[in-house]
């Protein structure tokens, strides 16, 4: 792990950076960052909130501090990466530095600004992709944990989320190990993928020796055409039935860890990531003719309206076609979403994105979907969800290969706070 | 890459071959062909045929309609004369002189229709060719009518009928090769294990069991281990792929002879539950395509290779499967569309040829791995090529109303 050597560097050229940050701000980068970034500076070697943003292509910042972490009820990025790392850290102590080291990457590369300036005589303290001073570009990082970081590694057994459980093998997943899993997992999003690229490469370089990069997946999300939802490979708009969560009231019924006892206290704030790795047969979709298509959603593919309906805004009524005869009883919506006072406590928030991994063995195009959604309780929303879809005719053409179940961590609350303070402090 | 569960509940199997002659299919186009694009409308299309002593324009394929090049060479010593007439009123389309030994040609405008050639030689020989279809270019998208008024699902009884006939045979056959592979791994040889598998295995293809269309028995015979939770080992991994495990990555005869126990034994429930088993016919269209897309994506990305290698005969199982399956559906479109079928057939000929030239020189088929990226590219388009008109037949075929009445 390199963070001794980082606060040693961090420590010896504190001056040249601010001498740098100080010269490069002046003029040349009129704009500040917006973020709380006050903790910017406490132990990461960077410029921190007295470095500028410069102007070009970046969104503002997301605040990094709060009772949740970004990357779940802000509006989804364009671009991300979905990266498990397992921890290689021997010790409760060990696991708690990098922490504190995740912590100060994520509170730095999110407010942006001026990286520390090491003699040229040093590996430069950045990768430079992003330029001398590194924007926000909206950049949210958010940090789960895995039912395996709750082993006997680290005593934490007894503290572990109360749903929290290995991803299990669905009847038409076909699994790969090496694609599954992690103790950690990290959704990193941006509005430009070299701003996801800069990031994790920023983090798995302070972290390395204490955690090894186990599967990383890039995801980006369209541009809504010609408006609403954006689209999947398949064709059709992704998202478009979510939970409002943005009124607290959903949130705190279907988002956030639950306050029922339950759950250990420290979880407060966080809740359930499922994030699953699901290719699509794109070829075999363009051969099917439309009709066919639409009937395994359920919607018009060019709108996104319910079959049999014309208004954008209709919610299907499944009791006046109990037959199926509009929207096929297999249509995914219909399995996905009943819409039944029975299934309203399965709801699921999903932020999804696509990935392509360019070409498969067979010539055919490796792409897909990083199916992800946030929920207070996977056994209750994403797993009911799920065996409700089993064997959908849209089966057919997906495969579910990779993922993990996980634990968003609750936010960090300030520049003191660090990611499972709560829990290994 | 796992059986899902198939959208399709017809799997179609070599195992029809009876029920083809039964059912009287037309006459496929043969192999030869060569490139796997449609004939392009404006452009001339070139027609090049043989004539020999014995045979005239052999295994001849229509192309399209419209500006056609007929290109006869004649290996003969005689000089002949080459006619293409109407199959059913013998009216001649065009006509080519050809001198021994000489190449000739005639550009002529194909219509849509059954064609037959005859070969005159001035030795006094006469002979014909078989009969091909042209109709309109199925290009890929092209929307076809339904069956026609009032067609329901009536009309793809008899293809069922004969279908759930050839399966039960077929069942019988393989579960003959399974108890075989019990016999090899009983006198402890694993060199006849595989081999035996090998055959058996493909004799399960021929059958379509591995598109998931034989219900639970068929996913569980054809399980793969990455829809488990506990992969290759868990409990519930059995089946064919089981069995390839233990010979070709463990080598261990002694749990291959359990799973293949095991592998008999749902073979054998299978037996007893398929007869009882409703088959939708709206499964029947659909199939046509399907079997190959399994092959692409389940095969040719070697996912569900666990140390057989034989992906190339489990294509040309697939093949065969499709083949006699457009034979079954042929007289239900060769008044319609009769030059889908005569297309496709060219499509997996094709298929064939390009597998055929893959052989080793002990005449053999290399596992998938040891493909060259050329050849991979080649085997790879020609199958996705093959695909891209396989899936007109679900729009050819489909039925006015739903059509998905089971029998």
């Amino acid at each position: 792990m390199t963070i001794d050597r980082r606060k040693f560097l961090t420590r010896s050229g504190v001056g040249i950076a601010a001498t740098a940050a100080g010269a490069l701000g002046s003029g040349l980068l009129p704009r500040t960052s917006d973020a709380d970034a006050t903790g910017a500076s406490s132990d990461g070697g960077y410029g921190g909130p007295g470095g500028g943003v410069p102007d070009g292509p970046s969104l503002r910042a997301i605040p990094f501090h709060g009772d949740h972490q970004a990357g779940v009820l802000n509006a989804a990025q364009s671009n991300a990466t979905f990266a498990a790392f397992d921890v290689t850290a021997t010790s409760r102590a060990g696991l708690a530095e990098l922490m504190r080291t995740l912590t100060s990457r994520a509170r730095f590369l999110t407010a942006g600004g001026v990286p520390s300036n090491l003699a040229v005589s040093e590996p430069p303290s950045d990768s430079g992709t992003l330029g001398p001073v590194i924007p926000p570009d909206g950049l949210s990082i958010t940090v789960g944990v895995g039912e395996t970081l709750f082993d006997d590694r680290f005593g934490l057994a007894s503290q572990r989320p109360a749903h929290l459980t290995t991803m299990e093998a669905f009847p038409n997943d076909d699994l790969d190990p090496d694609w599954c899993g992690g103790d950690l997992i990290l959704q990193i999003c941006a509005g430009e993928a070299d701003a996801v690229a800069h990031a994790i490469r920023d983090i798995a370089r302070h972290t390395r020796g204490a955690m090894a990069l186990r599967w990383k997946m890039n995801g980006l999300i369209s541009p809504a055409r010609p408006d609403g939802k954006s689209r999947n490979f398949l064709g059709f708009k992704d998202g478009i039935a979510n939970p409002s969560v943005q009124d607290p009231a959903v949130a705190r019924r279907l988002l956030w860890a639950a306050d029922d006892g339950q759950e250990p206290a420290w979880t407060a704030g966080g809740t359930y990531h499922v994030c699953r790795l699901i290719r699509t047969y794109v070829e075999f979709w363009d051969r099917v003719s439309l009709n066919e298509q639409q009937g395994m959603f359920g919607r018009f593919r060019d709108t996104g309206i319910v079959l049999g309906d014309t208004s954008p805004n209709a919610v299907p009524d499944y009791k006046r076609d109990p037959h199926g005869k509009t929207i096929p009883l297999t249509a995914h919506i219909r399995l996905a979403n009943p819409r039944t006072p029975a299934t309203e406590e399965s709801r699921i928030y999903r932020r999804g994105y696509n990935y392509d991994l360019g070409v498969d063995l067979n010539g055919n195009l490796n792409v897909g979907l990083v199916f992800n959604c946030f929920q207070q309780n996977i056994k209750r929303q994403f797993d009911a969800t799920q065996k409700r879809l089993l064997n959908e005719a849209l089966s057919d053409y997906i495969a579910p290969f990779g993922g993990g179940y996980f634990f968003t961590l609750p936010g960090v609350q300030h520049s003191k706070d660090w990611y499972l303070r709560r829990l290994l402090a | 890459m796992t059986r899902r569960a198939r959208r399709l509940t017809l799997p179609l199997a070599c195992a029809l071959v009876g029920a083809l002659a039964a059912t009287g299919g037309i006459a496929l186009a043969a192999r030869g062909a060569s490139s796997g694009m449609p004939p392009s409308s404006g452009v001339t299309t070139r027609l090049p045929i043989e004539i020999s002593s014995t045979s005239c324009a052999s295994a001849w394929l229509a192309p399209g309609p419209g500006s056609t090049r007929l290109v006869a060479g004649n290996s003969t010593a005689s000089s002949a004369t080459v006619r293409l007439r109407h199959a059913s009123s013998g009216k001649l389309v065009v006509g080519l002189r050809v001198r021994s030994h000489r190449h000739a040609s005639r550009r002529f405008t194909l219509r849509p229709g059954s064609y037959q050639f005859d070969c005159s030689l001035s030795s006094g020989v006469v002979v014909q060719s078989n009969v091909a279809h042209v109709g309109l270019d199925p290009i890929p998208g092209t929307p076809h009518k339904p069956l026609g008024p009032g067609a329901t699902s009536a009309v793809f009884k008899p293809v069922i009928k004969a279908y759930r006939q050839d399966v039960v045979t077929q069942l019988q056959v393989v579960a003959l090769q399974v108890s075989a592979l019990e016999g090899q791994i009983r006198q402890g040889s694993l060199a006849g294990a595989e081999s035996a598998w090998s055959t058996a295995f493909l004799g399960w293809e021929r059958l379509g069991g591995t598109y998931g269309s034989l219900g639970d028995l068929g996913l569980r015979i054809a399980e793969i281990p990455g829809s488990l939770p506990g992969g290759v080992s868990d409990p519930k991994f059995v089946g064919f792929h089981k069995v390839e495990i233990d010979l070709w990555q463990d080598r261990d005869l002694s749990t291959a002879a359990a799973a293949t126990t095991q592998l008999a034994s749902l073979i054998s429930e299978l037996q007893a539950q398929f007869p009882k088993d409703p088959i939708a016919a709206s499964s029947i269209p659909t199939r046509t395509h399907e079997i190959l897309e399994d092959g692409l994506r389940d095969v040719l990305s070697d996912d569900d290779n666990f140390g057989s290698g034989i992906e190339l005969a489990i294509i040309e199982a697939d093949v065969r499967a499709t083949r006699q399956l457009m034979t079954l559906e042929a007289p239900l479109l060769v008044n319609r569309v009769p030059s889908l079928i005569s297309h496709a057939s060219h499509q997996l000929n094709h298929i064939d040829t390009v597998i055929d030239a893959m052989k080793t020189s002990t005449g053999t088929l290399p596992p998938l791995s040891d493909l060259t990226l050329v050849q991979r590219e080649e085997l790879d388009s020609a199958v996705g090529g093959a695909l891209n008109v396989l899936s007109q037949f679900p729009v050819a075929l489909r039925l006015g109303g739903s059509g998905g009445d089971a029998t």
